[in-house]
């Protein structure tokens, strides 16, 4: 490493002029059908600076690389320039080539001819103006200087906030991979909203043996401290060095069941599983108390909580007849178990024959049917878990009570994974009877007419019955309701955590980077970012902790060096720098000494500096600027944009 | 369209009466055998279910419902029953085709001379050879199906028959099915080609045959499973069996079981039918009476396959 | 309007059909019936799902119109037997011709 540094350094001496390659990509035609290619590298050739111009059908492609590769590793050229599709794309891509020709990434310039110059202009334009992206790109080149990236040590701690499944997932990876892992949960109880349910679709496992198993996994590793009833109250620092406040209050009466286990739970111990709430690890706080907690990493497993129907929404809080998903699942385990032939379903006092189960209650809302929230947001998305959720319903009481008959209005059934399209080929079995609506035509919920042996009926345009309106006496609506995200307002603002259109929290990219936030160091893991089942916040939150494991794994975290870096020779200490600062932390004040006598500098914390520049254009001594990107560079690539065209 | 409930009322009454549905007396029906010399033998019987003999009555009944099919005449359909020398009976009898009949009688005896020349032993006994009751249980009349089921099975079994040879689909289907779906009849049912066996061709033989277009019946392509049967005889006999767009399980229906109750529409979907096989240029194969009065109201070429059979027999 | 009635599927088995429910409306079948006639079978067979007696006592004369051809059966991706279902029907709409000849 010290070798090639060297090497480097001996490149880009001051008096041996830099030796600048551009390399310019056809992208199979997407470039190379509207920019004369080769017009590009002979206008180049001929820049004062520039060493070697080659152009390839796909650079990005391994001989592509090769290409640079060579170059950089026979002396050829000690900068480069590629020009292709946008940075985001593939820059890294090429710094990791400069990199295995044994160069500094950071003698890399970037220009966009695709995006910017092929996609959107065409003929002699498009090739003018390409000459002029690569020429300014190649000027900037020429000043580049190698960089180290920053190193900041990370704390070998994670932070999980939510004592769901996701979050219990999540501490017994991170712990098994020999990390510190403190759990906050806001509720005394860990296990979240799975606690609650009886039996998961669409395997049929008991839910409490699933939190039970999840819980013991994270409670029996010494390396997980579980702090509940409390909340984070304020998050300081970055990436690998960050320090959370969290606050613990002794919980409200009103969130507790009325006879809560009062056995002492031994620390460590896996706690006892109160049916409805979920486990209890630890004896309840009498008092509130803060502490501060540092950590590299933060895993945010906040979950969701289910849609609460309007009132009157599908006669919603106006019959007690109309229940949730939720409510019925409680129901359900709460039945007593009774002996055959007849076992009769009991619903608030009341013999039940005939249900209506209605899907998409709160999911799927369609601007201009559905009323929007006061913030003007619908539910547009997709619950996922609902369809799957009530066909396990529906087969559980056509199989425990044979004489319940069971109607399902849905608009599609979505059972898309494993093992739960079974469930609806079932439920045709079990002979639940299906209608189907279009969202602009819900069914109706209302009285039955007098003499009906059923308190209600549910009126439907059935699409199934050629749109025809069917209606049905019912003594029992179940309402499919969906996931909306939790309520975490305050982490929001506290965190600035992006959020998508559905409310969700939002991840970098689905794909590319589908459990990372922007701000490095704050992961993602289950329903906090999306509606997911309970194997798929099992999953999520096994991705965030490998993620983590993986920033924390090398003990330092590297962070790209496009910061402001003071000149200690030109600073006057005005602290106008400071002032112009958008991220409180990247810049100080501290004592120097100037000419023998004391006075005060400007210094950067590379660790928390954006990179903006704010600074720069404040600074009346030109004594700050950001790496990379130096004012020096920016004349050059202005001047390259606005000379005269090179004669061909 | 007639009213169901008028043509299964008169069907059901003929079955009642004369135990066939057109009210024709089997003794004036059924006159083939007369003169083959057919022995007696009680355990294996070949079985017609009358069906074949009764293609000319189909044939006369349909002809007349078509022309009266959405007539002012049509709901009279429901007084047939009070006027069997119309509709039914000895009247029917009289105005069938005699060419029809004679050309029933030819196929019945055509497909006694192929089984004769594979060597299978079996007799006849037409006192015991009933119709099987199919379009009753087709109509929906389940009881009048089941009623004279019931008779037949109990005639059979008092014979001590444990071995029927069919020669139509529609009789197999139901002997083989369900007599014992229904009655758990136990009797060992086989179509006459499925016993039909030739010595390999020899020589070329293509003057004489060529290329033929098979029309698979539904019960035998779909419910029965055995279209490979007839077309391996007739290629190993040198016939080409030209494929047809729908056959095997997938084959087209020729319409003829909506004869009795929508007479039109039957055509129709005849005229379907018939527009696939022809489309092959060659002649076409039927192996079900009701398969041939129906395709050939069309004017197109159609033989049944024991026409082809017994030339090599 | 059609009312449901949950007991209509339970009344079918009588007649010697037990897939009704098995339907799951794709209308396979409906598409491949030779008689191209508003969305027969699978009409009937949705009506006799959500029990819709009426209405297929209203128009029980179209189920006189199948071939029995049985191609509906070989097609029905849910192995509902729509060919058997109408012929049941059939069955239930003489029994009940023939329980009001009988009054
Ligand atoms: S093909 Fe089968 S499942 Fe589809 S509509 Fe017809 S009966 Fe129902
Ligand atoms: S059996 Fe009847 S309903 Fe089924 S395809 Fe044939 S004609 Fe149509």
């Amino acid at each position: 490493m010290s070798d090639k540094n060297q090497r480097e350094q001996d490149r880009s001496q001051p008096g041996a002029a830099p030796r600048v390659g551009v390399y310019i990509c056809h992208c199979g035609g997407n470039i190379s059908d509207h920019v004369d290619v080769e017009k590009v590298c002979s206008d180049l050739a001929q820049t004062p600076g520039v060493e070697i111009t080659r152009h390839n059908m796909f650079m990005c492609s391994d001989p592509g690389q090769e290409l640079i590769m060579e170059d950089v590793k026979s002396g050829k050229v000690d900068r480069v320039v590629v020009a292709s599709c946008a940075p985001s794309l593939h820059e890294t891509t090429f710094r990791n080539a400069l990199i295995r020709a044994g160069a500094n990434p950071y003698i890399y310039e970037h220009a966009n001819i695709r995006e910017q110059v092929s996609w959107v202009h065409h003929g002699a334009a498009a090739t003018a103006k390409a000459t002029r992206l690569v020429a300014a790109a190649a000027a900037k080149a020429a000043r580049l200087q190698p960089l180290e990236p920053i190193r900041v040590p990370a704390e070998p701690h994670a932070v999980i906030i939510g004592g769901g499944v996701a979050g219990l997932k999540a501490a017994a990876e991170l712990a098994g991979r020999g990390i510190a892992v403190t759990l906050v949960e806001k509720s005394p109880f860990l296990g979240g909203h799975t606690a609650q349910w009886d039996h998961l679709a669409p395997t049929g496992e008991a839910a409490r043996e699933v939190v039970a198993e999840l819980a013991a996994a994270a409670l029996s590793n010494p390396l997980v401290s579980i702090i509940t009833s409390a909340e984070v109250t304020a998050l300081e620092g970055y990436v690998g060095q960050f320090t959370l406040t969290v606050t613990r209050r002794p919980p409200a009466a009103s969130d507790l069941p009325e006879q809560l286990p009062t056995a002492a739970v031994g620390a460590g111990a896996p706690g006892t599983f109160v049916p409805g709430h979920g486990i209890l690890p630890a004896p309840l706080p009498e008092e509130s108390e803060t502490r501060r907690i540092k950590t590299g990493v933060v895993i945010l497993a906040t979950g969701f909580r289910p849609y609460t129907p309007k009132r009157g929404e599908y006669g919603y809080g106006e019959w007690e007849q109309v229940v949730t998903l939720p409510e019925l699942i409680r129901i359900l385990a709460e039945q007593q178990q009774q002996p055959p032939p007849e076992p009769v379903l009991t619903v608030n006092g009341r013999a039940v024959r005939r249900i209506a189960l209605i899907h998409c209650v709160g999911s799927r809302q369609i601007p201009g049917i559905h009323e929007e929230r006061p913030d003007g947001t619908l539910n547009q998305y997709c619950s996922r878990t609902c369809c799957t959720a009530l066909l396990h319903a529906a087969n559980e009481i056509r199989q425990r009570f044979p004489a319940v008959h069971v109607i399902d209005c849905y608009r599609d059934i979505r059972t898309y994974g494993r093992g739960q399209e079974e469930l609806y080929t079932q439920a045709g079995r079990n002979r639940v009877l299906f209608l189907r609506f279009e969202a602009e035509d819900a069914p109706v919920v209302e009285t039955a007419p007098p003499g009906s042996e059923s308190p209600l009926q549910v009126r439907v345009k059935d699409t199934l019955t050629f749109g025809e309106e069917v209606q049905a006496p019912v003594d029992l609506v179940v309402l499919g309701v969906g996931m909306e995200p939790g309520p975490i307002p305050e982490l929001i603002e506290m965190m600035k955590l992006p959020i998508g259109e559905d409310r969700f929290l939002q991840e970098v990219h689905p794909k590319l980077r589908p459990v990372e936030l922007a701000k490095a160091g704050l992961l993602l893991a289950g329903t906090c970012q999306s509606p997911m089942d309970v194997g798929e916040a099992c999953s999520a939150a096994a991705s965030a902790a490998v993620k983590a494991a993986a920033i924390l794994g090398r003990g330092l975290v590297e962070l790209d060096p496009f910061v402001a870096q003071v000149d200690p020779n030109r600073c006057r200490g005005t602290g106008l720098c400071l002032e112009a600062c958008l991220n409180d932390g990247a810049l100080e004040l501290v004592s120097c000494e100037r000419a023998g006598e004391a006075g005060r500098r400007a210094q950067v914390n590379p660790a928390l500096c954006l990179g903006c520049g704010a600074c720069v254009a404040v600074c009346p001594e030109g004594a700050i600027q950001v790496n990379g990107w130096t004012l020096d560079q920016f004349e050059a690539m202005v001047d390259a944009i606005v000379a005269d065209q090179q004669a061909a | 369209m007639y009213s169901p409930k008028d043509i299964i009322d008169l069907l059901a009454a003929n079955v009642r009466r004369t135990r066939n549905p057109f009210g024709v007396p089997k003794r004036l029906m059924n006159r083939w055998w007369k003169g083959l010399e057919l022995p007696a033998r009680a355990d294996t019987l070949l079985y017609t279910g009358l069906m074949y003999q009764a293609a000319p009555y189909i044939e006369q009944t349909t002809s007349m419902l078509e022309r009266f099919e959405d007539s002012k005449w049509a709901p009279y359909i429901g007084y047939a029953r009070w006027m069997p020398n119309y509709l039914a009976g000895l009247g029917l009898y009289l105005m069938a085709d005699g060419k029809e009949k004679t050309r029933a009688a030819g196929t019945l005896k055509n497909i006694v001379r192929i089984l004769q020349s594979s060597g299978i032993r079996f007799g006849y006994r037409p006192e015991l050879d009933f119709y099987s009751g199919i379009l009753l249980y087709d109509l929906g009349d389940l009881d009048g199906f089941l009623e004279h089921a019931r008779f037949v099975a109990d005639r059979l079994q008092q014979a001590g028959v444990r071995r029927l040879i069919t020669v139509d689909p529609h009789t197999t289907y139901a002997l083989k099915v369900l007599y014992h779906k229904y009655l758990g009849t136990r009797l060992e049912v086989k179509t006459y080609f499925e016993l039909a066996q030739f010595p390999p061709a020899g020589g070329d033989r293509s003057d004489t045959t060529g290329p033929v277009v098979v029309h698979d019946p539904c019960f035998y392509g779909r419910y029965l499973e055995l279209s490979e049967v007839p077309n391996r005889l007739l290629t190993g006999l040198g016939y080409h069996c030209v494929p047809v767009r729908n056959s095997g399980p997938f084959t087209s229906c020729c319409g003829g079981p909506a004869e009795s109750i929508s007479p039109k529409q039957s055509r129709e979907i005849m005229q379907r039918r018939v527009e696939e096989l022809q489309a092959t240029g060659a002649p076409i194969v039927a192996m079900c009476p009701i398969c041939m009065g129906n395709l050939r109201k069309s004017g197109a070429q159609v033989e049944d396959l024991s026409t082809f059979l017994a030339r090599a027999a | 309007m059609a009312t449901i009635s949950t007991q209509f599927v339970e009344e079918l088995e009588h007649y010697g059909v037990d897939t009704t429910m098995d339907c799951f409306n794709c209308g396979t079948c409906a598409a491949i019936c030779p008689l191209i006639y508003e969305h027969f079978p699978r009409r009937m067979i949705r009506y006799a799902q959500l029990g819709a007696r009426e209405r297929i006592l209203e128009q029980a004369n179209d189920l006189w119109h199948c071939l029995h051809c049985g191609l509906c059966t070989l097609t029905c991706p849910r192995q509902a037997d729509p060919g058997e279902l109408i012929l049941g029907l059939r069955r239930l709409v003489v029994a009940e011709w023939r329980r009001a000849d009988h009054v």
